[in-house]
């Protein structure tokens, strides 16, 4: 007899998305191997963004990798310089200003709640929510002003220096933080109405994308991601550096280690943030914002122009950089994804020996196929996206 | 069929057609306004044309004339291991079906003019919404055709998800229907609108959302997925599949394709207002009263001005200036003077003879039929308005999430209340 019922030759397809796609921000390549539009396997594939950041610091002066720096992750590159910085002064025994370290709490702050504004906006954009995205672009725009004011660009800032930052708060930076603090609670208002009860996103982000506690762990997963998998592990309570064991926040964490978890986790993170701006600007001291160690920091114009020894400085400076001894340290500091480290060697000739980043990206990114194979193509994006992967710190 | 009658359907076809692709341009300008409001931004202010050293902008309203001017001049793509011909025609699969829809579709109050009677719908057909099935059926295939005769894997994907979900949605939209039928005993488009006057329950506008309110929401989700917009605009889902079903499009082959997405808005929105919202029917009043000079005074008052006020909150003129504020006034005192002199001169003068005679023993049949396409102008304006509000309010489903919504929700919905209108008519009657 016949045979009646013959299954239908199929075969699966390989999608190439990327490294040009619109849900690869950043540029990143996707080798999708897919079963009608369930992806069965996927193969990322960076480094298109290359720039080759760890050679270039072996060539520069201590200060001069600061602008390198701000390449890293350029959404919040005001973490990446305090936390390179940090990494030189623990090899240097710096002893940096109190209100030069709540300056910087403020800034990581203020970087912080960008990374978080910008990485939400993207996942409600490329979910369709257009609107949502503009709204929070709008209230990143205002800090950026803000970060503007401080640092005088709003993008590659370079701010931070050994021992302190380049240059003091403006006078009214108080009164100036409080219209942009309403803002982005109000802005903070409308996105929760919009899409926290909004049954489409619910829809589109709950149980897709879940990493449990114990593989967020076993991939190396920190910051948003390993805490919406429900690990309450975040470095400013775990080993709190500049003022965060001065003020007061909770980590948040999720349940279920879903795209909605990470998408709570940051919303609440923003809260935190702005929290803690609010009681660093109502502790912070007066005083210098660098250290007056004059083979650290640049002698301030007067004395450069009206002494010998300001003018000897400011040559040496120019000339041959900071003298940074011999050794070698890690220092990590919670960037906005995750912990960021640099790993700095010095030999002591005024150029760093070896520079290495952890980019938190970089961890996150690799827990990707476990999250999304078996899943649809569509969750690829807001998976993605709650990883919040940055070409420029990944790639580095 | 006498010569008169021929011309008469071809100034239809004209009326219809040219309702149709003056609204569907002019919304891609309405959608970039009104999404710009909802986004707090500036909005579309660029495109302008310098004349004697002065830039117009007409606040954005050039924007239409530049994306045809470019989809024209554009270099038409063509995939070299396409399939060329269906390549060629699924756009036109996909503009015409959304153009004849509007066939169907009465624009105005029947009206007995010089003579002549004329229907203001280009087919008055007894079989009217088995039509509107039929063509709504027929758009699928521009879609999932664009798709797999581009021979790119994007495309593919968003096809097959097109033509999964409109056919999904099509059973759907069809049952949700079968309750109005029911109730209106007809199939007729004219039929449904001339049903729709007059009140209900005492105080209710005997209209389609009152008869039918269940149904009118699930005929407004289902029609809504029809057009491929979000949150129904998986087929294209920009971020995942780029463009989906026709990523490899450009020109005006692509401008065939976003002009069919706003002509479907336009059809959407007019097939809604005459199932739901009365067609043409003044909400209380019935038909008679298009008769009534005062009533379409008050009319033509309302909707001069609100038609004024339309134009001048889109060309971004200040609405506390209080020459705005006269003008708007103006504009309505004079369309509604206008139209109840047109409405009740005859009365008030008695017969005339000559072209005066003429016009003014028409002037009711005149008026009626002026107020009833500016009635249902507005209702669809409004319709397309609030259509292009929920698309920049909600983000976009993903593809099982809609087929869930289609075949577990709104088709059970559609049968529940189609039980329940059953059993409703079967008691009042």
């Amino acid at each position: 007899m016949q045979e009646v019922v013959r299954k239908l030759p199929t075969s699966t397809m390989t999608l190439q998305m990327g490294p040009s796609h619109p849900a690869s921000h950043g540029t990143s390549k996707f080798t999708v191997e897919l079963d009608g539009e369930t992806i069965l396997a996927i193969d990322i594939e960076f480094g298109y963004l290359h720039r080759g950041f760890e050679k270039m610091c072996e060539n520069v002066t201590w200060t001069q990798v600061v602008p390198y720096t701000d390449r890293l992750n350029y959404v919040s590159p005001l973490i990446n310089n305090v936390g390179f910085y940090m990494a030189v002064e623990k090899i240097a025994e710096v002893k940096v200003p109190e209100r030069a370290l709540y300056i910087r709490t403020i800034i990581s702050e203020m970087s912080r709640i960008c990374d978080h504004l910008t990485c939400v906006a993207a996942t409600a954009m490329e979910l369709g929510g257009l609107s949502i995205f503009f709204y929070m672009i709008k209230a990143r725009d205002r800090i950026w002003d803000l970060i503007e004011d401080i640092t005088g660009a709003r993008l590659t800032v370079s701010y931070v220096r050994i021992g302190g930052v380049m240059n003091d708060l403006p006078l009214d930076f108080a009164e100036k933080w409080k219209p942009v603090r309403s803002l982005v609670l109000a802005m903070l208002h409308d996105v929760d109405v919009m899409l926290t009860k909004n049954r489409i996103f619910i829809d589109r982000m709950r149980n897709t994308g879940i990493i449990n506690g114990e593989t967020a762990m076993a991939y190396g997963l920190t910051g948003p991601m390993l805490r919406g998998s429900g690990v309450k592990f975040d470095i400013r309570k775990a080993s709190p550096y500049l003022v965060y064991d001065r003020v007061e926040f909770d980590v948040p964490v999720g349940a279920k280690g879903d795209n909605f978890d990470r998408y709570v986790v940051r919303m609440q993170e923003i809260k935190y943030a702005v929290s803690i701006i609010d009681q660093c600007l109502a502790q912070i001291p007066d005083g210098p914002f660098i250290t007056d160690d004059p083979r650290l920091a640049l002698p301030d114009k007067g004395s450069v122009y009206g002494s010998i020894e300001g003018t000897v400085d400011h040559f040496m400076h120019i000339m041959f950089g900071i003298q940074v001894p011999k050794g070698e340290a890690y220092s990590y500091v919670e960037g906005g994804n995750g912990e960021l480290g640099f790993y700095v060697v010095s030999d002591g000739k005024g150029k760093p020996y070896r520079v290495r980043v952890r980019p938190p990206c970089f961890a996150n990114l690799s827990a990707l196929p476990t999250m999304i194979t078996g899943a649809l193509l569509a969750d690829l994006v807001p998976t993605f996206d709650s990883i919040n992967m940055i070409g420029g710190e990944i790639d580095r | 069929m006498t010569l008169a009658e021929v011309i008469i359907r071809l100034v239809m076809v004209a009326l219809a057609i040219g309702l149709l692709m003056s609204i569907a341009p002019l919304l891609t300008w309405g959608e970039r306004k009104w999404s710009a409001l909802a986004q707090d931004r500036v909005g579309p202010n660029r495109a302008a044309i310098e004349l004697a050293g002065k830039s117009i902008t007409l606040n954005g309203l050039l924007y239409p004339l530049a994306d045809g001017l470019k989809m024209i001049f554009k270099e038409d793509f063509m995939p070299t291991r396409g399939e060329k011909f269906l390549h060629f025609v699924s756009p036109w699969l996909a503009v015409f079906p959304a153009l004849a829809v509007v066939a169907v579709i009465p624009l105005g109050a029947r009206v007995n003019l010089f003579g002549h009677e004329i229907p203001m719908q280009v087919a008055d057909l007894d079989a009217g919404i088995l039509y509107l099935f039929a063509f709504a059926s027929l758009s699928v295939y521009g879609s999932t055709l664009a798709g797999w005769a581009s021979n790119n894997k994007y495309g593919l994907l968003g096809s097959l998800r097109t033509s999964s979900m409109l056919i999904s949605y099509e059973v759907a939209m069809g049952l949700t229907l079968v309750g109005l039928m029911m109730t209106v005993g007809s199939l007729r488009l004219s039929d449904i609108v001339e049903y729709q006057q007059g009140t209900m329950l005492g105080f209710l506008p005997r209209w389609g959302i009152f008869m039918q309110p269940f149904g009118a929401l699930l005929f407004f989700v289902s029609a809504f997925a029809e057009t491929k917009r979000a949150p129904f605009d998986l087929p294209e889902a920009e971020s995942e599949l780029v463009a989906g079903y026709f990523i490899e499009y450009s020109g005006m082959k692509f401008g065939m394709f976003y002009l069919g997405e706003f002509v479907e808005v336009v059809t959407g929105a007019c097939l809604f207002a005459v199932l739901f919202f009365g067609g043409w029917q003044l909400p209380w009043a019935s038909s008679e009263a298009y008769y009534n000079p005062l009533v379409v005074g008050i009319g033509g008052f309302i909707s001069t001005a609100y038609l004024v006020f339309f134009v001048i909150t889109l060309l971004g003129l200040p609405l506390r200036d209080p020459r705005i504020q006269f003008a708007i006034a103006a504009g309505g005192f004079l369309g509604g003077a206008g139209l109840a002199l047109l409405s009740g001169a005859e009365g008030l003068l008695g017969p005339k003879g000559g072209v005066l005679g003429l016009i003014l023993s028409n002037g009711p049949e005149l008026a009626k039929l002026l107020m009833s396409l500016m009635v249902f102008t507005m209702k669809i304006l409004i319709l397309c308005w609030f259509h292009i509000l929920l698309r920049w309010t909600y983000p976009r489903f993903r593809y099982d999430q809609v087929m869930k919504l289609g075949w577990k929700m709104l088709l059970p919905a559609a049968l529940v209340n189609l039980v329940v209108t059953g059993i409703v008519l079967l008691i009042i009657r």
